[in-house]
């Protein structure tokens, strides 16, 4: 009986081992030959804010989701990560554990952070905000956003009565003396004496200092347009609690009344796409970079309040059409605000000088004394 | 069986599909995969080459622009006035160029032509900082370049190019010049040609138009791509790939045919693998199926055999039983015969009753064959030597020979060796069957002539004897080759010619095995149609060496001396009886009552050792198993007791085990014999003729003429044995019939049916007490002292209530001791009531066995009790227990008081087991308390 026992699991154990070979011959199979290039790639994404706020980070945010879902690749955001404390680090870390092969520091700190590690993680493409900290593995990406804060300064240039006008500012950085020669020359374009006066905070994220110097810009200086470069809008709610004009950056602001005259915006869409896009074809960090602008229909203005003049839309409507003619906003005659020119007539600024190097503010800009 | 058809079907079913389809399936799935994958595989190597091939395109870009980058550095370094610009561009740049020219901030010329940064963004790049190119018309490319002055960017240099400028000389060929290439952008307005035969319409072909479409979406994560794409009659790969400097891509396709020829190689040997890969599955798995197949084939063989062998064994054990079941009635003719032989006087009866016994010994002897065949077989039969008559040996030969031999008109001759001696030692019954089947044998085959048997001895030692054996025919013979198949169980010699000849075929295969046990070869020389000669040679032990003589005088003899008597008489005598077992006891009495031998029994070893203190006897019977006290301890006691009277006196062993080896395993206990249990009479007598001293013994006349014998001894007895005798005939005559009781099995063991009746008699009386042991046993089976208690108590009930017929209790018991002896106590609790049940069925049962209810009547006074109580004294001095039992009777006759009548209760209990020691005690009490009233 034993016997026969035995001899009847035999088969069954027979089976058991020629199902388990077909399956595993099957799976073989269809498994041949499958690239490994299949492998969804994955984005790391660093920012400062909460995906649920506005500004900035939100903003940015949904730019580069809509890019990774365009492309099909997997996005791993990282969420209020401060800066200058080693928090991103231990994302860029994190990211790297999860096989990120490409990371985005949405914030301008972050570059100063990653400098000295960037060697550690030579295999990652980085993007960072920043110009003012690169590496063979650190890409600084941006869009001509210049464009629209020189048509923005256009319109405070038509509105301004006083001619004074309000810059709340972070920190000196070539982005923010970009941004605000920018805006600058728009408003001396129109209004040839009208003055800017920037209030520096130091800081992106200081919505105390940022209220309390768009403040003391109404009250002290008397600018009646105001505009900034920070993270959140706080300047506006300011602008609008002291019922002067206001521009906006970055975001379209909501609840806002006709004293919120424009916004000078860019689509992050189409920009993290084509950077996505430069990593999946291998030619990150090979400074193939392009800067996207107004000709690429990322650069805009928001509608315009009805307190906008007629005069003020035509005049923004031709300096769009001189920019599109190859006469960009930083060529021709330029003086910074201690006499020098910084560029002469019949020139025009290389994109390298306005993204790395920039250091100076344009004449009409003066800088409040705290 | 009908599985063994069915079976091997449904698994062809299986297997076929196992084999073909699925192997078949994988092939396809696998060819599938190929295609696909080997397609993959040369897409991957064709965008691989267009990569390179785009690269190649690229550096001739690239080379245009290092040179206006070039000039245009030495424009800025060497800050060249602007009206002299136009001219060195045209000296410093190739020949190669349509036409170049130096531009200002929003495209216009310093010289050359006006390019608006608006229609060419290559020289809104310019003016950011950049070298690119561009597409201009038909087939011209812009080159521009940034002049710096300073950081700032304040001219641009500009280049303008034809295809064949910028690719001549190309140089470049794809798969061997088979690859067809163009130059276009993203819009595939632009279509330059750079290999030959180009044909460009080819791509505006709809489904071509759907595979650049995906190769393009493709290109948005990689530099080049290629994809498969039939078109028409053409199967090719379409391949795309990037250009680095302006939004140039380059476009071809390149045959199928071309691109696999490349790898046929690595098709082939991969196809080549794989056959032979799928060759050695199927290999291997047709192997592994027949492997499974033949092991199920030989599962099958072996669950036959087994069934064959399960088969044969229940053969052999029917065999067997039948067998047993044959012989038990049988055995009843024979005993009821033997009954008759001695009782009866009438010489014609006598004579026909001695026939009945001859031929119910052969009948038996033939079962027997069977029996022994089948013991053989299960290798149970074993050798038992014992002390035999060679004289009734060859008397049993030569009776059943000479009557078979007369029958069909033989001649029977028996040559006896005169001096051999007449007690031998051996196993006579198997001697017996050896030679029967032999002498059968010989008369079977024989047709006329004659069939000799011829024994004949050579002493080899002091009390050994070498006996040859020899059976000679003048029969039908054995052929030479047939001598082999003599000795295959069941098989027959010409079997067609002898088909009228009766017998099992088992004959010789039985006679050499018995022989090889025995230590001996059965021989045949023969030679067809002339007759054959068996013999044998047999080493036995000399008993008695007193000559047989003349074997015919001898048989004469013995047939006319055959009639139940005692062998001998020894009034004087005393022998020493211990057993447990009162029913044993009192057979043991009944069956020597004619010797006239003074017998004391006693109940345990214990007894034994008091006794023999106090008295001497010439012969100990012991019992082997006993409670308390077994026969070996008792024995050893004994030998060691100084103040032992019975020093140095035989000691027989009772046992029921007479298993082959007996006497040796006795003898080494130190027993000077043993008798196997149930006792035989013949054996008993035999023993104590040995056992006895010669002067006690007078031997019965070895000769004499049938006829009543005279039964000696003295005259009392004599008195009492005429009365057993009335009785017997009257008992015999109505054997009750009580449920129950099976009287044929009983007289197996006990012939004389008075004795029978007086056993089951003390087996009714006994139950209570039984019921009681063994009940208060089973209490205490929890202990190895207690098992071993309750196993020889139960041991006792199944021989006792086997004596008497009484089977359902015997085997009740028999169960329940075996269950004792491997300490299944679950066992023994769950059956003992039911054992216990059934024993107390018979209380009622054999109620109308029991003595009949006297009128009892009450007693005139004491002094008539103390009488009797002096006689029953007396006949237990004496020894004589018919005496002792029918005043034991007389007592119970009369009425008593409650007190009185227990403490005789008591003393019948014990005069009833024999047990005269208690009884004498209990008498001593009784008349104490008589006198103290």
């Amino acid at each position: 009986m034993k016997n026969s026992k035995a001899n009847r699991i035999y088969p069954g154990v027979f089976i058991f081992i020629y199902s388990a070979l077909l399956l595993t011959a099957l799976s073989l199979i269809l498994k041949f030959g499958a690239s490994p290039n299949d492998a969804v790639e994955k984005i790391g994404f660093i920012t400062t804010g909460d995906v649920s706020d506005t500004g900035w980070s939100a903003i940015n945010y949904l730019g580069v989701k809509a890019a990774c879902e365009e492309l099909g690749v997997e996005l791993i955001p990282y969420f209020e990560i401060p800066e200058h404390d080693g928090s991103c680090l231990k994302a860029v870390d994190e990211l790297a554990s999860a096989g990120a092969g490409m990371i985005i520091l949405n914030s301008s700190g972050y570059s100063e952070d990653m400098e000295k590690y960037l060697p550690d993680y030579s295999d990652i493409a980085f993007y960072g905000t920043s110009t003012d900290h690169v590496a063979s593995n650190l890409t600084s990406y941006s869009s001509r956003l210049y464009q629209a804060r020189y048509l923005s300064g256009i319109v405070a240039g038509m509105h301004t009565k006083a001619g004074k006008i309000g810059f709340v500012a972070a920190d000196k950085t070539t982005e923010v003396y970009r941004g605000i020669n920018a805006f600058t020359l728009g408003v001396r374009r129109v209004s040839p004496d009208a003055q800017v006066v920037v209030a520096w905070t130091g800081s992106l994220t200081d919505k105390e200092k940022e209220m309390e110097l768009a403040e003391k810009l109404i009250r002290e200086e008397g600018v009646d347009v105001l505009t900034y470069h920070q993270n959140q809008p706080h300047v506006i709610d300011m602008a609008e609690r002291a019922g002067i004009a206001s521009i906006g950056y970055y975001e379209p602001a909501t609840n806002v009344s006709d004293n919120y005259l424009t916004c000078a915006m860019c689509d992050w869409a189409p920009l993290y796409k084509s950077l996505i896009q430069e990593y999946l074809r291998g030619q990150a960090n090979t400074s193939k970079y392009d800067w996207l602008g107004l000709e690429s229909n990322v650069i805009i203005l928001t509608e315009f309040s009805p307190l906008v003049s007629d005069s003020a839309r035509t005049e923004v409507e031709a300096a769009i059409q001189e920019i599109l003619s190859g006469k960009d906003v930083f060529s021709g005659k330029i003086y910074d605000n201690l006499g020098n020119v910084r560029c002469g007539e019949g020139e025009a600024m290389s994109d390298d000088t306005l993204m790395y190097d920039m250091d100076w503010l344009a004449e009409g800009v003066c800088e409040y004394e705290n | 069986m009908n599985m063994k058809t069915k079976v091997p079907l449904r698994f062809t079913l299986t297997r076929s599909i196992i084999f073909i389809l699925v192997p078949l399936l994988i092939s396809l799935l696998m060819y599938a995969r190929m295609i696909v994958v080997l397609r993959d595989y040369m897409e991957y190597q064709v965008s691989n080459q267009a990569a390179t091939l785009g690269k190649l395109v690229s550096a001739k870009f690239s080379s245009q622009l290092d040179e206006l980058e070039r000039v245009a550095g030495y424009f800025r370094d060497e800050k060249v006035a602007e009206d002299r610009m136009g001219h060195s561009a045209e000296r410093l740049l190739d020949d190669n160029k349509i036409s170049c020219g130096i531009l200002k901030l929003g495209g216009i010329p310093v010289s050359g032509d006006e390019l608006p940064p608006s229609q060419y963004p290559a020289v809104m790049k310019a003016f950011r900082g950049k070298s690119t190119v561009q597409h201009r018309d038909k087939d011209e490319f812009l080159f521009v370049s940034p002049i710096y002055n300073g950081d700032n960017i304040k001219y641009a240099l500009y280049k303008i190019i034809n295809a064949d400028g910028l690719f001549q000389p190309f140089g470049i060929s794809f798969y061997q010049g088979q690859g067809r290439f163009i130059l276009t952008d993203a819009t595939q307005q632009l279509q330059i040609p750079l290999s030959d035969d180009t044909d460009s319409s080819y791509f505006l072909q709809d489904n071509v138009q759907n595979a650049l479409a995906s190769l393009q979406k493709e290109l948005g994560s990689n530099t080049s791509a290629a994809t498969y794409c039939i078109s028409g009659d053409s199967k090719d790969f379409l391949f795309m790939s990037e250009i680095e400097h302006g939004n140039f891509y380059l476009l071809g396709r390149i045959s199928y045919d071309v691109v696999a020829e490349s790898i046929s190689s690595l098709s082939s040997m991969t196809l080549l693998v794989f056959l032979l890969l799928l060759a050695l599955l199927f290999i291997g798995t047709f192997n592994m199926f027949s492997a499974s197949a033949r092991a199920r084939e030989s599962d099958e063989l072996r669950e036959a055999k087994r069934i064959a062998e399960e088969a044969s064994k229940g053969k052999s054990n029917f065999i067997a039983n039948m067998s047993h079941e044959l012989r038990t009635p049988i055995n009843v003719i024979l005993g009821m015969d033997e009954m008759i032989l001695r009782e009866n006087t009438d010489e014609d009866t006598w004579e026909r009753a001695m026939d009945i016994k001859g031929a119910a010994q052969i009948l038996l002897g033939l079962i027997n064959d069977v029996l022994d065949y089948s013991k053989i077989e299960s290798g149970n039969l074993n050798i038992i030597p014992v002390e035999y008559d060679f004289v009734a040996l060859i008397h049993d030969l030569v009776l059943l020979s000479e009557n078979r031999a007369g029958q069909k008109s033989l001649n029977f001759v028996v040559e006896v060796q005169p001096d051999l001696p007449v007690g031998l030692w051996g196993d006579d019954i198997h001697i017996r069957q050896v030679m029967i089947n032999l002498l059968t044998n010989a008369i079977k085959y024989t047709p006329q002539g004659s069939v000799t048997l011829k024994i004949s001895g050579k002493r080899t030692g002091g009390d050994s004897i070498l006996l040859h054996f020899e059976v000679i025919d003048t029969g039908i013979g054995i052929k030479p080759e047939d001598l082999k198949r003599l000795f295959v169980p069941y098989s027959r010699v010409e079997e067609r010619q002898n088909r009228n000849v009766e017998g099992t075929g088992l004959g010789l295969s039985i006679i050499i095995n018995l022989l090889r046990l025995m230590d001996s070869d059965l021989k045949v020389d023969s030679v067809y149609g002339e007759g054959s000669n068996f013999y044998f040679d047999l080493e036995q032990k000399i008993i008695d060496n007193e000559p047989i003589g003349d074997i015919r005088d001898r048989i004469t003899n013995i047939t006319k001396d055959y009639k139940y008597r005692p062998s001998f008489t020894a009034p004087k005598a005393r022998v020493l009886m211990v057993d447990d077992n009162s029913m044993n006891r009192r057979l043991f009495v009944s069956l020597l009552k004619q010797t006239q031998i003074q017998i004391t029994t006693v109940s345990s070893g214990q007894k034994c050792l008091e006794l023999v203190q106090k008295e001497h006897f010439d012969l100990i019977f012991m019992d082997y198993l006993m409670p308390e006290m077994d026969g070996t301890e008792t024995l050893h006691r004994l030998r060691e007791l100084p103040d032992n009277l019975c020093q140095g006196v035989p000691v027989i062993a009772l046992t029921a085990n007479a298993f082959s080896g007996a006497a040796e395993k006795y003898s080494e206990m130190g027993f000077d014999g043993f008798l196997p249990k149930p006792i035989v009479t013949e054996d008993l007598e035999a023993m104590l003729v040995r056992s006895l001293p010669d002067e006690y013994l007078t031997l019965a006349p070895a000769k004499g003429s049938p006829g009543p014998a005279a039964v000696p001894g003295s005259s009392d007895s004599g008195a009492t044995a005429t009365d057993v005798s009335a009785t017997e005939t009257k008992a015999r005559k109505n054997l009750p019939e009580i449920e129950g009781v099976n009287w044929e099995y009983a007289k197996l063991h006990i012939k004389d049916s008075d004795i029978l009746m007086e056993m089951l008699r003390e087996f009714h009386k006994n139950i209570d007490r039984e019921y009681r042991d063994i009940s208060d046993l089973a209490r205490d089976i929890g202990t190895p002292d207690g098992l071993t208690g309750y196993r020889i108590r139960v041991h006792a009930l199944k021989s006792a209530s086997a004596m008497v017929g009484i089977l359902s209790v015997s085997e009740f018991a028999k169960f329940l001791e075996s269950a004792a002896k491997n300490g299944e106590v679950d066992k023994i609790k769950a059956a003992t009531p039911i054992l216990l049940d059934e024993l107390l069925e018979y209380k009622e049962r054999l109620q109308p066995c029991a003595e009949p209810e006297i009128e009892k009547t009450p007693l005139e006074d004491d002094s008539q009790l103390l009488e009797l109580l002096d006689m029953l004294r007396f006949s237990m001095d004496q020894m004589d227990i018919g005496g002792t039992d029918a005043v034991m009777r007389q007592i119970q006759s009369h009425l008593y008081p409650t007190g009185l009548q227990e403490s005789i209760d008591r003393l019948d209990e014990k005069i009833s087991a024999l047990d005269f020691e208690g009884a004498q005690i209990e008498i001593e009490y009784i008349t104490k308390s008589l006198q103290a009233t």
